[in-house]
This record gives structure tokens, C-alpha cells and sequence, in this order.
């Protein structure tokens, strides 16, 4: 369902499957059990058919536990359905900069 | 629920604010800066619009909302009133009554045709309305769709023009409840929706609370709140729609824009006078919707009882309503209110009736009559004086049911006045001519149905005078007028009658120019002997036309025979007195109404006769010892005035002998007086008139019948018809009984 890709200078979350309601839950268990928090990353969403808000909200959860740990979402690599998500939502891997504020 | 009788309120009622729409359209036309006309035409369409759209009559509902755009702007004062103008918007006016009249309760039937007029006058319309060329692409919808889309759902796309400013935009304001996800829901298909009914501006995400949420992020629970700025032309209630499905697994504030508010503010102080809670107001307008209401009457009503109430003006800007719309809806209120407690003690209600229900009602206030009459006979015979008297105060009061029942069905002949603004308006243009027409006595009431049968004649006689009476102005002006002509319409009260007369300050009629057209058409030899009366009602014998020029509006010659024969049948006369080159009257004299009269009962060889109290002046007895001592050639001496006199008996060929002293009715009719013989006077009588059947026909001088109190027939006489005959007889043309 998601690879984590690690090299020398780069990390990058590929998720391989549909990101909706019905894969959230395991997504999610994937990412606490995959991914560690050690630099900078990258996503990649180009395999994704399917794309819901709670698929944008994991995309947000993974900017917000980077910060957490002192680094950041460098880029996102988009399929057709997730870039109209994130169109449509006006959303792009800067705009998230401007959440920071909110985190408490 | 059977549609039937709501959409037959809604058919009258639209023809209603239709009729308010013309008036005030033309009152405009005149006077541009009258800001209250403005208000009530806005009104009327918004009504019509308002009914339409809860029947789904969308057609309708698609081309009143162009008219009412244009007229919006009018009230914003952004365009500037003139005839222009004022003609579009009659014909649009005209329109919807087409649109009115094609639904019904099987939805609307729009012809082709019909769809195509419509696209023709949003044309029209289109320079005046603020989108300008848009109009054109987006009224397209109405006659493609001929009924299947609402305007208010178009969208103004980026590339259609300017986007408009960010105070143009609807703000709506999203927060999802958690379990959103998790009931089927996908907050993201909402906003993907919404972008159907506009243009979405912006969206800005919010996620201070997934950020909140930490550890304990629960991936299938919903974070993410979204604030969308929206342009869209769509309403309030269209946007809450797209919510629909998820509207109790969120909060939805939306808030409408700045333009958006002008107009709820302008709609709300448009709004009649209406004892309307805030909530409603603000419904009506389309400034809350009624999901937005529910939920803050549900807030309202979870404060504890001894708390404080709160009220529903606080609780609306919560919602997203514009604190100013609920100001000013508070102030509507307000005003409403002390509006309506003024009102309330003068004000009369009024109610619809079925026009049948009142008609059969009168009948049986007709048989009530007849059967009391026969009553009062009876007691009169028993010679018991305390049923004499009671019968005397049953009397008094049929009397008074049967004046207030005949009252039931006057109507004042304002309305009919009314329509004859639009009608002298185009015939104007259409003739180039400049006439205005002023009218007088609206309030003068006579019957329905008396009503109804009058406009076709005065309408000939309202064409009549623009066409051949008021000259051009060139003409005027050389005729030392001023340069438009003047053309009234009055109506009044003169005993027991009412009178309409159509007069003008034009050329009036040409003697000579009647008499050589009627000697042309072989009406008469000579005019010799004639008076100026009578030359002048030859243009009521049929054929004549004295037109030089045929024209379109009138001049056939076969209009001023069917109105005369018109107010004939009501009973009525019409007098023509005709000042040359200063103008002409038309004096139309009808009786107050056709069912019950109150009669002159007379007897002539033992028969009773009824004649119509209101044109008798007075009896006199025909004796040595009287003002009236001898009858000379049909004539009378009656204090100096010499008056014709009319022998019933040799009119109804009655063999018997007179009695030794006859009586003379001294009649009125019109501007004539006469003399009616006959034996004997039985006094005043409630007279109810019944038709008299077809072998009368013939018999002018009969007016119908009546059956007494005793059950006898007396026939009821007409005293114009007497006259006439009299003259026929003089001329050797008798069309009496022998």
C-alpha cells in the first residue's frame, strides 16, 4: 500500500493504493510503522486513483508529524486524481507553511 | 393535496399584480422620478416570480427574474427612466401574462413560439441589465431549456467577464463533524459540487485541528474545515442545496455578498406591509433559508427557561446574515407593525366569492322579495293591523337585504378606467399623436357584469375620438389647442343612473360632413326638418363611417351601431353633444343594475304596469281642478313647459272605457321629459325583473316583467323605448300592438 523509498540524499513516501476513507486506517498504521522521521521528504501520489479528504488529511498528517521532528515535506508528485484534489482545494506543498502557525 | 384551486389563486392573483405592474408602468412613463411606482412594479414582478418558482413554473419563474434584474437596476437608480424603457418592460409585462395564461395545473405548456418571444424581449432587455452582453449567452438558457433550468443557477464564468471583487463573493464557511468519513461522506464532493452553481474563488483549508490532534489523530475521523469564497449569481437557498445530504454532519455558515445584501436590504424594504416574524422577513427575501432558521429557532429554543430569551435577531448574524439585512428587517418590522395598528381601524377586509354563489344568492333575494309582496297583500286583506305592521318592518328589511345584496356585486369602474391608460398610450404612438387622458369618478360603482359589457363600447368610443376626433398637433397648434390633445373618461352618479362619458378636445362632429355622408349611403333624402340631435345620431345607423381615411384603429363604419346596439341591451343610451372643432362628448347612461329596481306601480285597464321610479318626477292628475286640465295634439302644458305625452291605452289598443279622471306621469329620460298616461296609480313597488322571452323582442318599449305579490305578471316598461316610439309613431312608423 505505501513504500518508503530511502537513498543517500532523499526520502520519498510512495503511496501505491486508492487514498480514501476505506484505506485511511491502514494507510495510517503504515506510516507510524514504515516511516521515520529523519529528514526531509518527499511524496509521491502518482499511483493514486482515488483520493478523499481523509487521503489529504494523511498528506497533512505527515507535514505536521515531520514538523514535529524538525523537518519538512519538500514536494509532491502528483497522479491526475490527486492533483485535482489538491487543485480544487488550492492546496500545494508551500501552502502548507502557512499551518504552522495553527500547530500548537 | 389537490393543486387545483391554490394555482387558481395564484392565476388571479398574478393577473392582479399584472394589472398593478401596467398601471404603475405607465404612472412611471409620466412621471420618471416616482420611486414608489418603481417599488411596486419590482414588487409585482418579484411576486409573480416568488408564486411561480413554489409551482416549479420555471419558464415563467426564468424570464420575470430578467425583467425584475432590469428592474432592480431601476430602483437602484443606475438607469435612467424613459418611454423606451417603459415600452420594453409593458411588453414584458404583456408577456407574462402570456406565460401566466400557458400554466395550469399540468405545469406550463411554452409553445415555441411563446419561447422565442421570450428570448426576443430578454433581447430587448439586455442592454438594460447589468451583465450587458452576457444576457444575450446566459438568457439563451430560457428558451433552450423552455423550462427545465433556473437562471439563478448560471455561471459567470472567469471568462465570461469580470469576476467581480471579493465583496461580490459568497463566503461559506464549512466545518465537518468528525464522523463525517465515516457516515459515506466526502467533505471534498461537496466542494467539488458547489463549483456547479459558481465560481469558486478560493478555498482555504483549516487544520488547527488535525494539527491539534497529535498522537491522537485518528485517521477515518474528520479534521479539515474549509472557508470557500464563491461567486455566483445562484440564491442563498441554492447554495445551502448543495449541502443537502451532509447538512447534519456539518455546520454551514454562508454569507452572502456585498451586493447580495444591498439587494435583501432593498427586497426587504420593497415588502408589503406584513405582520411577519424577523425569520420570515429575512425568508422571504431569500436572506436565510429555512434550514438556517430552523436551527436558530432550535438555539432559541434550548436556552433554559429562566435564563434570559434570546432573540432571534441576535442569534441571526451567527448564521452568516449581514448584520445590516437584519437591521433593516427589524426596522420592516417596526414599521409594519405601527403601520398595520394604524390601519387595522379603518382598514376593510375583503374576500373572494364565487361570482355564481352571489348571483343565486340574489335570485333568492329576488324570490324574497316577490314572496314578501305576496305576503303584505295577504295581511293587507286580513285587515289585522299588528300583522299589517309586522309585515311593514319585514318589509323595511328585505328592503335592506336586497340593497345590500345588489351592492355585493358593484364594483367600482376605476379598474376598467385603468386599463384605458395602456390602450390611450399606444394608440398614441401608434397614430403620432400626443394624447393624455385623465380620468374622474373611479369610485362610482355599478354591477360586474354591467361593467364588463361596457368596455367594448367605450374602447370604440376611446379610439373613436383619438383616430377621427383629436387632430394632429399641426392642426391643433392652427387651431389655437394646445399641441396634445386631451381625452377624459368620467363617471358619475345622476338619479338612479350612472353615466360614463368619453370626451374630447378635438374637432368634434361636422354637421354637414354627416349629412352629406348619410345622404351618400342613402341613410336620408334631405337633412331638411332634422334636428342637430338627431343629425347627429345618424352616425349610429349602421354603414356610416365619416373617416376620410380608413384606418386600423377605427373608422369601418360598423363599430358606433354595435355600441349603441351594446348599451341598448343594457338597458342603457348613449347621447352624443358635439361642440365643432372644440371637441365631443359621449354620454353613455346605464341603469345602476339589471336584477331588482324599484318600480312605479300603475294600472291601465286593469292591468298593472310597472315604470322605473327613478324616471318618474312626478304625478299629476289629468282634471279641471290640476295644473293639467287637457291633453292638445299629444301635448301638454305643465307650468309653462310643453311636454309630449304617451296614451298607454292606445298603445296597448285597450277597447274599454277610460275612467272618468286619468293620470299623468311626468317621466324623465335622459335629457327629455314627457308625459305618460294612464288610469290609475298604485304606488312605489320593489321590482324584480324577469327576462321576457323572445316573442317581445320587437317591443322596445318593454323592459322585462315582474310577477307581483298577488302572482299576476306586470310588465315592466322602458321609458326610452316609450319615447322612441312615440317619434316612430309621429313619423308614421308605428311598431305598437296595432
Amino acid at each position: 500500500m505505501l513504500t518508503v523509498i530511502t537513498s543517500q540524499d532523499k526520502k520519498e513516501v510512495v503511496f501505491e493504493s486508492d487514498m480514501t476513507i476505506y484505506e485511511a486506517a491502514a494507510l495510517y498504521q503504515e506510516i507510524t510503522e514504515k516511516l521515520t522521521f529523519d529528514a526531509n521528504f518527499t511524496v509521491n501520489l502518482t499511483q493514486v486513483g482515488e483520493i478523499d479528504i481523509s487521503g489529504i488529511q494523511l498528506i497533512f498528517q505527515l507535514y505536521f508529524l515531520a514538523q514535529s521532528h524538525d523537518f519538512t515535506l519538500t514536494h509532491i508528485s502528483h497522479s491526475e486524481a490527486s492533483s485535482q484534489a489538491f487543485e480544487l482545494l488550492q492546496l500545494d506543498v508551500k501552502s502548507f507553511d502557512q499551518y504552522l502557525d495553527t500547530k500548537v | 393535496m389537490d393543486l387545483d384551486p391554490v394555482i387558481q389563486t395564484f392565476l388571479i392573483e398574478a393577473k392582479e399584480q399584472l394589472e398593478e405592474m401596467e398601471e404603475k408602468l405607465l404612472s412611471l412613463e409620466q412621471d420618471p422620478g416616482d420611486i414608489e411606482a418603481v417599488n411596486a412594479v419590482f414588487r409585482a414582478a418579484h411576486t409573480i416570480k416568488g408564486s411561480g418558482g413554489m409551482f416549479g413554473f420555471e419558464h415563467l419563474v426564468a424570464f420575470t427574474h430578467e425583467v425584475e434584474s432590469v428592474l432592480m437596476r431601476m430602483r437602484k437608480e443606475e438607469l435612467a427612466i424613459d418611454q423606451l424603457l417603459i415600452s420594453v418592460l409593458l411588453s414584458c409585462s404583456d408577456h407574462i401574462r402570456v406565460l401566466v395564461d400557458c400554466t395550469g395545473a399540468d405545469g406550463e405548456k411554452i409553445s415555441e413560439q411563446t419561447a422565442q418571444v421570450s428570448q426576443a424581449l430578454v433581447d430587448k432587455l439586455s442592454p438594460y441589465s447589468a451583465k450587458g452582453g452576457q444576457a444575450h449567452e446566459q438568457s439563451g438558457q430560457i428558451s433552450q431549456q423552455g423550462g427545465s433550468g433556473t437562471p439563478d443557477k448560471s455561471e459567470p464564468g472567469s471568462e465570461q467577464g469580470q469576476p467581480g471583487t471579493v465583496s461580490d463573493n459568497w463566503h461559506i464557511s464549512l466545518r465537518f463533524n468528525a464522523s463525517v468519513l465515516k457516515n459515506g461522506m466526502d467533505p471534498l464532493s461537496f466542494i467539488r459540487f458547489l463549483a456547479t452553481v459558481g465560481d469558486i474563488k478560493s478555498v482555504h483549508t483549516l487544520a488547527d485541528k488535525l494539527a491539534a490532534a497529535g498522537e491522537a489523530f485518528d485517521p477515518e475521523d474528520c479534521y479539515l474545515g474549509f472557508e470557500v469564497q464563491l461567486y455566483s449569481r445562484a440564491e442563498r437557498k441554492d447554495i445551502e442545496e448543495v449541502f443537502e445530504f451532509v447538512r447534519d454532519d456539518c455546520t454551514l455558515t454562508i454569507i452572502a455578498p456585498h451586493s447580495k445584501t444591498e439587494e435583501y436590504i432593498a427586497l426587504i424594504n420593497s415588502l408589503a406591509d406584513d405582520d411577519a416574524k424577523l425569520g420570515q422577513i429575512l425568508l422571504q427575501v431569500g436572506a436565510l433559508t429555512p434550514k438556517e432558521l430552523e436551527s436558530v429557532l432550535q438555539t432559541q429554543m434550548a436556552v433554559p427557561e429562566e435564563e434570559e430569551p434570546v432573540k432571534v435577531g441576535e442569534l441571526l448574524p451567527a448564521q452568516g446574515v449581514d448584520k445590516q439585512v437584519v437591521d433593516s428587517a427589524l426596522n420592516k418590522q417596526k414599521q409594519s407593525r405601527e403601520r398595520q395598528a394604524k390601519a387595522k381601524a379603518s382598514e376593510s377586509t375583503s374576500m373572494r366569492i364565487d361570482a355564481e354563489k352571489l348571483d343565486s344568492l340574489i335570485n333568492l333575494v329576488g324570490e324574497l322579495v316577490i314572496a314578501q309582496a305576496n305576503s303584505a297583500l295577504l295581511a293587507k286583506q286580513s285587515h289585522i293591523s299588528n300583522l299589517i305592521d309586522a309585515m311593514a318592518s319585514t318589509s323595511n328589511l328585505i328592503e335592506s337585504i336586497r340593497d345590500n345584496c345588489l351592492k355585493l356585486r358593484m364594483v367600482p369602474i376605476g379598474q376598467t378606467f385603468s386599463r384605458f391608460q395602456r390602450v390611450v398610450r399606444d394608440i398614441s404612438l401608434e397614430l403620432d399623436k400626443d394624447i393624455r387622458l385623465t380620468t374622474s369618478g373611479e369610485d362610482t360603482e355599478l354591477d360586474k357584469s354591467m361593467v364588463e359589457k361596457l368596455v367594448d363600447p367605450l374602447m370604440h368610443l376611446v379610439r373613436n375620438s383619438m383616430d377621427h376626433g383629436i387632430e394632429n398637433s399641426a392642426q391643433r397648434v392652427a387651431a389655437g389647442k394646445p399641441e396634445y390633445g386631451q381625452l377624459a373618461l368620467r363617471a358619475y352618479h345622476d338619479s338612479g343612473n350612472i353615466v360614463i362619458e368619453v370626451s374630447d378636445d378635438g374637432q368634434g362632429i361636422t354637421k354637414e360632413k354627416v349629412i352629406k355622408k348619410a345622404i351618400e349611403n342613402g341613410l336620408i333624402k334631405s337633412s331638411k326638418g332634422m334636428a342637430d340631435y338627431d343629425i347627429y345620431r345618424l352616425i349610429f345607423e349602421p354603414g356610416f363611417s365619416t373617416a376620410e381615411t380608413i384606418s386600423n384603429i377605427s373608422g369601418r363604419g360598423v363599430g358606433m351601431d354595435v355600441v349603441k346596439q351594446n348599451i341598448e341591451q343594457l338597458k342603457g343610451s348613449i347621447e352624443i353633444d358635439s361642440r365643432p372643432g372644440l371637441g365631443l362628448t359621449m354620454r353613455i347612461r346605464v341603469p345602476l343594475t339589471l336584477a331588482i329596481i324599484d318600480g312605479f306601480l300603475m294600472e291601465i285597464s286593469g292591468s298593472q304596469y310597472v315604470l322605473p321610479l327613478n324616471s318618474v318626477i312626478e304625478c299629476l292628475e289629468l282634471s279641471e281642478s290640476s295644473d293639467i286640465k287637457e291633453i292638445t295634439n299629444n301635448l301638454i302644458n305643465l307650468r309653462g313647459e310643453v311636454l309630449p305625452i304617451i296614451r298607454l291605452r292606445e298603445l296597448f289598443a285597450c277597447r274599454d272605457r277610460a275612467p272618468q279622471r286619468q293620470n299623468i306621469i311626468v317621466v324623465r329620460y335622459g335629457n327629455r321629459k314627457g308625459g305618460v298616461v294612464i288610469d290609475r296609480s298604485l304606488g312605489e313597488y320593489q321590482t324584480v325583473i324577469k327576462p321576457l322571452s323572445n316573442i317581445f323582442k320587437g317591443l322596445e318599449w318593454l323592459a322585462g316583467s315582474t310577477i307581483l305579490g298577488s302572482g299576476e305578471v306586470a310588465m315592466i316598461l322602458d321609458v326610452a323605448g316609450l319615447f322612441k316610439n312615440a317619434d316612430l309613431q309621429a313619423s308614421g312608423k308605428n311598431t305598437g300592438l296595432y
